[in-house]
């Protein structure tokens, strides 16, 4: 028991010689949805065909009231199936309609030309109008045709993270040493990173730290390195020119891996998101 | 269980309670469809290609669970943990001392402070991060009790709303105060799973909820206290949903409806975080227990 | 034999019922529309004369499917996996970090290890989209000056 408590005493003591830090990993979300690999588009194909086949019939006659110019120009889209007739030979098998719908197949509903081609003549001088033409924006920014890192609307569906480069060219993530302040009370961890980034980058910038847990410790004889994770929300990282760094980019996992050195990658290769 | 022959009497030993071989014949179910020789289909999985009741599932990307397991998992592993953290015990069921006769097949013991048993509270782990299970809408249409045509709008709005097929809703008891006659067809009601889910979450989030004036959010004292958060929409609300609102004609009359976001959190506080992530905002003062 | 029954007109007030042979009695057109509109709220839900013909494949497309199927159930375990060991992972680096915080300085270890109750997610984090909207990213943003 004596023991004990004085191996736990010795251990308490020891804390003086190690400098205490509070790294951060400053991520950027997704704002697009991941690249799907061939085989994910490959099977959705072929289970939203198998979707197509087995839906029921569209009912048209909710949409568009009989007798309606809506309705004559709906059914004036469709192409309507191959009706059964007695005595003729059919070389893709005797049809089965229904509802005007071939049973056998999937069934393809045509919009009407107005609202399928945003009404090319007489409502296409109006921007707001719902019927014009969805044409969706690039994937690939300005930023990623540039490769500038220094962009945050680059890789947009990766997650980001921000790391800087030091004066002996290392590529780290920011960290910044614990101050107590004058009321001897230490500022906790992730308040002391989410200070320094401010001074680092800027104040315009807005970031919501995760938790005040640390996700991870860079571990050393001489400083310990506790790693607040905390997302960019909107702003600007611009560093500052009496800043101990001197470059800064945003990246994705893959070149973090080219730009820092092996074990400092092993250690938060966890923490950091795959895509 | 303690239990004291009395010597004098053999009644309490001829007490069905205490009997220790439990009727089993009752209990075996005897799906009769798959005894029939006649249709093959109905006896394979509904997942199952060759089944009448075959529908995909994974029909296209679900960009809602991938954000789940790509950015907030890992956020809420972070957010939920507490070093050292051990299982919190909840209250349980007691056991009678037996220092009475009665004691013997009397009900059991309530816990302690609680009308019922409450879960352990485990610490938050990799494998137990708090995720949305299912969504379940549920459209009560008071009017029905004079009107049974409006229970089908409703069921039919439900089916407009999510892409899935409602399954009716019948009041269960008689009221009279409220009128309400038992079995009566009053609404509607549909979970949602997966993809469906996701659907109706991103729609919910992204064109209805930021589209109602003033709207503040879902009330922090509302839950179940087990990781179910629920809210209103009212009748005004749906007409916000596109599928609404693109044919208006066609819905002279929208309904209400109550949505519960069943998550696998242990508590409402865990449910809360997980489901202000997915966009819906919360207000009033944090409810802890 | 009378070819058409006179009709025996018979007067109750102003309406005069006349019999004519080979009228309908019952058409389409006579429910009320209310409940014309339900029946056709119910006919959208249920699935009479709209279901498509079952899929009937044969043993090789059958095979084929359950190829395919076993695949993406593979495909899922191994991505399902690699996601639970990656943060099983991160548990253990936050116990570690944890850990090592509590011998430093017990007082940083407090306040990192303070309950969380009430956080909540920021409601400008966006879940992702298939394509980019117009405005990727809010540059502009301004401290509040207190």
């Amino acid at each position: 028991m004596r023991l004990h408590i004085l191996a736990h005493r010795g251990v308490a003591s020891t804390p003086q010689s190690r400098t205490i830090k509070a790294g951060l990993i400053l991520s950027r979300i997704p704002i697009v949805t991941q690249d799907l690999t061939s085989l994910e588009k490959q099977y959705y194909d072929y289970q939203s065909e198998l979707e197509k086949r087995l839906m029921w019939t569209f009912p048209q006659y909710f949409y568009y009231r009989k007798g309606t110019l809506a309705e004559k120009r709906f059914l004036a889209a469709q192409k309507g199936p191959v009706s059964r007739q007695p005595g003729v030979w059919f070389p893709k098998g005797i049809p089965d309609v229904k509802h005007n719908r071939e049973r056998r197949t999937k069934q393809v509903v045509n919009l009407p030309h107005s609202l399928s081609n945003g009404g090319s003549s007489e409502e296409g001088s109006d921007g707001d109008s719902i019927s014009r033409p969805i044409v969706p924006n690039s994937r690939i920014t300005q930023a990623d045709k540039s490769s500038d890192l220094q962009s945050l609307e680059r890789g947009l569906s990766s997650t980001l993270y921000l790391l800087v480069k030091n004066n002996t060219g290392q590529w780290k993530f920011p960290s910044f040493p614990v101050k107590s302040s004058l009321d001897s009370k230490k500022r906790p961890l992730h308040a002391t990173a989410e200070a320094g980034l401010r001074d680092l980058g800027g104040p315009n910038i807005n970031t919501w730290s995760i938790s005040n847990t640390p996700a991870g410790v860079l571990n050393s004889p001489e400083a310990a390195e506790f790693l607040i994770k905390s997302h960019i929300i909107s702003g600007r990282f611009e560093l500052q020119p009496n800043s101990q760094y001197n470059e800064f980019a945003w990246l994705t996992k893959k070149e973090i891996q080219q730009r820092v050195d092996e074990a400092y990658y092993q250690t938060l290769a966890c923490l950091l998101a795959g895509n | 269980m303690h239990f004291v022959r009395g010597f004098s009497t053999s009644q309490g030993t001829y007490k069905s309670a205490c009997s220790l071989v439990k009727p089993v014949h009752h209990l075996v179910k005897v799906d009769k469809s798959k005894l029939s020789p006649r249709f093959e289909g109905l006896k394979y999985d509904k997942n199952d290609i060759r089944s009448p009741a075959f529908r995909p599932v994974a029909t296209h990307q679900d960009r809602v669970s991938d954000y789940y397991h790509d950015t907030l998992q890992s956020d809420l592993l972070l957010i939920n943990y507490s070093h050292k953290a051990e299982v919190k015990k909840g209250v349980k069921n007691r056991t009678w001392d037996y220092s009475s006769p009665y004691h013997v097949n009397r009900q059991v013991r309530k816990p302690k402070g609680s009308e019922i048993q409450l879960p352990d509270i485990k610490p938050i782990k990799w494998h137990n991060i708090p995720a949305i299970e299912s969504v379940v809408i549920n459209c009560y249409v008071k009017e029905a009790r004079e009107n049974q045509l409006l229970p089908i709008s409703a069921g039919l709005q439900l089916q407009q709303l999510t892409g899935c097929k409602p399954r009716p809703v019948y009041s269960r008891t008689d009221v009279p105060t409220w009128k309400v006659r038992r079995g009566t067809h009053m609404g509607a009601k549909v979970e949602l799973k997966g993809r469906p889910m996701a659907q109706f979450l991103s729609t919910l989030t992204e064109i209805v909820l930021p589209r109602k004036r003033e709207y503040k959010g879902i009330s922090n004292k509302s839950g179940s206290r087990f990781g179910s958060i629920s809210f209103g929409l009212t009748s005004e609300d749906v007409k916000f949903f596109p599928e609404i609102e693109s044919n208006q004609d066609l819905w002279p009359k929208t309904f209400g409806m109550h949505i519960n976001i069943n998550s696998s959190a242990q508590n409402d506080v865990q449910a809360r975080t997980l489901i202000s992530a997915f966009g819906l905002p919360f207000h009033g003062p944090e409810k802890l227990r | 034999m009378l070819p058409v029954r006179q009709p025996t007109a018979k007067r109750t007030g102003q309406l005069v019922f006349q019999f004519v042979r080979g009228k309908r009695t019952k058409s389409k057109g006579t429910l009320a529309p209310a409940i014309q509109r339900a029946v056709t709220q119910l006919s959208v839900m249920s699935a009479g004369r709209k279901q498509p013909k079952m899929l009937k494949l044969s043993q090789e497309d059958y095979i084929k499917h359950q190829t395919i199927q076993t695949c993406w159930a593979m495909y899922q375990k191994e991505l399902r996996d690699k996601r639970n060991e990656q943060l099983r992972l991160q548990y253990k680096s936050t116990e570690a970090a944890m850990e090592l915080l509590q011998k430093l300085d017990p007082e940083l270890f407090e306040a990192a290890n303070a309950s969380e109750a009430g956080k909540r997610f920021p409601l400008e984090l966006k879940v992702p989209t298939e394509f980019p909207p117009k405005k990727i990213w809010y540059y502009n943003y301004k401290v509040k000056q207190e």
